[in-house]
């Protein structure tokens, strides 16, 4: 399923965001006739109205425009005036050094597309400079910024990519003053083990910056000219790990200047749990089942049809977590997922850990007080419940590794310091499923494109039909896997199959940064049978396209593999138009300024 | 499930409170009704939380009441014309701007729903199909349709 984000920016657009506090829940409390307790009009079934007059007195006034004008410009005059109203900052800017990377150029060309009506940020983008620059364990990382027409600035972060040229990530836009001692924004974050950095700025007062775990340890981020770039490890960014808990800002006679908790930013939020398409719940299967106070939990696997299985984790009558992995092609070594569920304990909630290994590995789970348990694993996938004795300090979960006969693949620290993981109450809501496989081993291949790219690299894009509406497709270049995409099209209630060609860009960064790709994989569809490429000065060239050996994708006629080299740059490319079986155009799509300028 | 606790709507309240504000402002195109909206439907919710069957979610359930509030403010209050202060320079925003609210205001009811929930709720497909009582098929052509739609608008509004 796939949303189209030129149409949701756009339609973000129509709505501004806007900075305002939740309304008191008491006035919804007040509407509904009732009292903080849950006393009132409804306690006889909810059958009964509530009083229309005390619902028309607590209705929110609304606020006449002089109001509202009145204090926007109190909330302006706030945000400039850091002496007047105690908020903001110190912070002067040194610009390093020059000429920003291309991708950082694109990006910022980029910014302002589909923005709100005069929220646009303006960046100027030839007065872009580096601020920031360091190695760190993973490469190098850096920040660049860009003044805006409003005195602003955007910031661009640059870090280290597995097997590719570092590329930016936007630190976003923001006003000169800082707004907080420390302002920090994280990158990378994700439900499985990833990079992490943890980037921002700090008042000049605060000279030395360190960032602090949940457990208790510490590591000092260099600061220069007001910015920082913290690289966090893979294995301590989830919620249940050892992960970074807060920034401590320090002057320079080592008084502690600000501290900024860290916690939100490694807890997500979460809402259904729908069960994947991939889930052939007909073979599913009780694994395991863990006791609860008053219930108990089980964990439930079913085999995916891209291979490997699906669990699904239940307690009561909610499924908690589904998650799909293929434990011969897991990332890393293990995957991890927390879930407090509600159970009838004094704590009113069990504290559930389960997760997958990766094949021929097994899981160890370690204890403060040197206990080890070898978890039992069904395909791979295991459930564990922690028993109450196990909240306690000095006994708590510290470590849970992932371990074959040639040694430990993977240890992963858990947060154990402070109450905060053994305290809180049980999860809201179910949390999002989780699917992890992007080239399915047993799929057949109906469409293959084979080329090569402008400085030779070998490019090979493959579609792998799942059934007729669902497919995936995989883009590899010079043996290693660059994008991989589980596709679905719905057919139009009319049975109409929709636009005719569609495509997306797959920039492809280069180790040193001389081969950069820049590609455009696309499909054909309905009564398409060719596709051509317009240029600027108003020549053409057909696009070579491969036919899919088997109904794929609600009635896809052709992929194609379009690549933007700088001869083809040179010509601007315009649009592409798709032609049915007569030439005649059925179907027209731009090609974005920012690929062909 | 019979019934829910009081505290899961305040819950919800206050963590999904913005995200049932912009719907609910995207329904009746001002904010003010929109706020109103929420807090009204909360209250409904509250006053009919003994009839919640269990077959949905809570969240779903109050989205419901949510959207069934706003179109019912809509319906009752006329939306006065907005005034908009642009530069010069972002006349063609506006302008694109002007075609994708026009071109949303048109699309068919279902497919309006939809696209809101998605983009303005960040609900996945399964949660909207709960919450407007469709397959997740209908979701995904309703959405599929409008995108078309837009992306029609929002080309047209380039050229």
């Amino acid at each position: 399923m796939r949303d189209d984000h030129r149409v949701g920016e756009a339609l973000r657009a129509r709505l501004p965001l806007r900075l305002e506090l939740v309304p008191d829940w008491e006035d919804v409390l007040a509407r509904a006739g009732v009292s903080r307790d849950g006393a009132g009009a409804a306690t006889n079934g909810g059958r009964s109205r509530p009083d229309r007059r005390a619902r028309s007195v607590r209705r929110r006034p609304r606020l006449s425009r002089r109001l509202l004008l009145a204090a926007t410009l109190v909330l302006a005059l706030l945000l400039s005036a850091p002496a007047w109203s105690g908020v903001g900052y110190e912070w002067v800017v040194h610009l390093v050094s020059g000429e920003p990377p291309k991708p950082i150029k694109e990006q910022l060309q980029r910014l302002d597309q589909g923005g709100p009506v005069g929220m646009g940020e303006h960046p100027l983008i030839d007065k872009t400079g580096k601020v920031y620059e360091r190695q760190t364990s993973r490469g190098p990382v850096s920040i660049w910024l860009t003044p805006t027409k409003s005195g602003g600035y955007c910031a661009n972060l640059v870090t280290p990519q597995p097997g590719r040229r570092s590329g930016p990530s936007s630190g976003g836009c923001f006003p000169a003053q800082l707004r907080r001692p420390i302002e920090v924004s994280a990158s990378g974050m994700g439900t499985d083990f990833s990079a992490v950095y943890l980037s921002g700025r700090v008042t000049a007062k605060i000279t030395r910056l360190a960032v602090r775990y949940v457990n208790g340890g510490s590591e000092q981020v260099p600061i220069q000219d007001g910015f920082f770039v913290a690289a966090v490890d893979p294995v301590r960014t989830l919620e249940l790990t050892d992960h970074p808990h807060e920034l401590v800002g320090y002057d320079a006679n080592g008084h502690v200047v600000d501290r900024e908790s860290l916690d939100d930013l490694f807890r997500f939020g979460s809402f259904g749990s729908d069960r994947p398409p991939v889930a052939d719940i007909t073979r599913e299967r009780k694994a395991e089942t863990v006791p609860l106070r008053g219930g108990s939990a089980a964990l439930y696997l079913s085999p995916s049809r891209l291979g490997g299985s699906c669990a699904r984790v239940n307690a009561g009558d909610t499924a908690w977590s589904w998650s799909c992995a293929d434990p011969a092609r897991l990332p890393a070594a293990l995957r991890l997922q927390l879930t407090r569920v509600p159970d009838r304990s004094a704590a009113g909630f069990a504290i559930l850990v389960h997760g997958v290994a990766r094949t021929g590995a097994e899981v160890v789970f370690r204890y403060a007080d040197g206990a080890r348990a070898v978890v039992p694993l069904f395909e791979q996938n295991f459930l564990v419940v922690l028993p109450h004795e196990r909240w306690q300090a000095g006994r708590r979960l510290i470590e849970i590794d992932a371990r074959t006969p040639a040694g430990v693949q993977l240890r992963v620290p858990i947060a154990h310091g402070g109450d905060a993981f053994y305290t809180g109450g049980a999860d809201r809501a179910p949390q999002h499923a989780v699917v992890q496989i992007t080239n399915p081993p047993d799929l057949p291949i109906v469409a293959k494109v084979e080329t090569r790219g402008e400085h030779g690299q070998k490019i090979v894009f493959f579609v792998k039909r799942q059934t007729a509406t669902h497919w995936y497709q995989v883009l590899i270049v010079d043996g290693k896997p660059i994008a991989g995409e589980d596709l679905q099209w719905f057919p139009n209630p009319d049975g109409s199959p929709g636009n005719a060609i569609g495509f997306e860009g797959i920039p492809v960064l280069s180790p040193d940064g001389t081969s950069d790709l820049s590609l455009l994989v696309g499909n054909l569809r309905g009564t398409a049978r060719s596709a051509r490429v317009l240029y600027g000065d108003g020549s053409s060239q057909p696009l070579e396209l491969t036919r899919p050996t088997a109904a794929i994708g609600g009635g896809i006629t052709g992929f194609f593999v379009y690549e933007v080299t700088q001869s083809r740059r040179n010509r601007k490319p315009m649009r592409f138009d798709a032609l049915d079986a007569g030439g005649r155009v059925v179907g027209r799509t731009k090609i974005p300024l920012e690929v062909r300028s | 499930m019979a019934g829910v606790a009081i505290d899961a709507f305040a819950d919800l309240y206050r963590t999904r409170y913005h995200r049932f504000v912009r719907v609910a402002e995207a329904i009746t195109g001002d904010v003010e009704l929109a706020r109103d909206a929420v807090q009204d439907a909360f209250a409904k919710a509250i006053r009919g939380r003994f009839a919640f069957r269990g077959d949905a979610m809570i969240e779903t359930w109050v989205w419901r009441i949510v959207i069934n509030t706003a179109r019912s403010a809509r319906s009752r209050e006329p939306v006065a014309a907005k005034s908009t202060d642009v530069d010069a320079a972002d006349n063609g925003g506006r302008q694109s701007e002007e075609d994708v609210t026009a071109a949303v205001a048109l699309l068919p009811e279902r497919q309006r729903m939809v696209t809101f929930l998605r983009y303005y709720a960040d609900l996945e497909y399964g949660a909207i199909a709960e919450t407007l009582e469709i397959s997740v098929g209908t979701v995904g052509a309703a959405l599929n349709s409008a995108h078309r739609t837009l992306r029609r608008a929002l080309e047209e509004a380039e050229r």
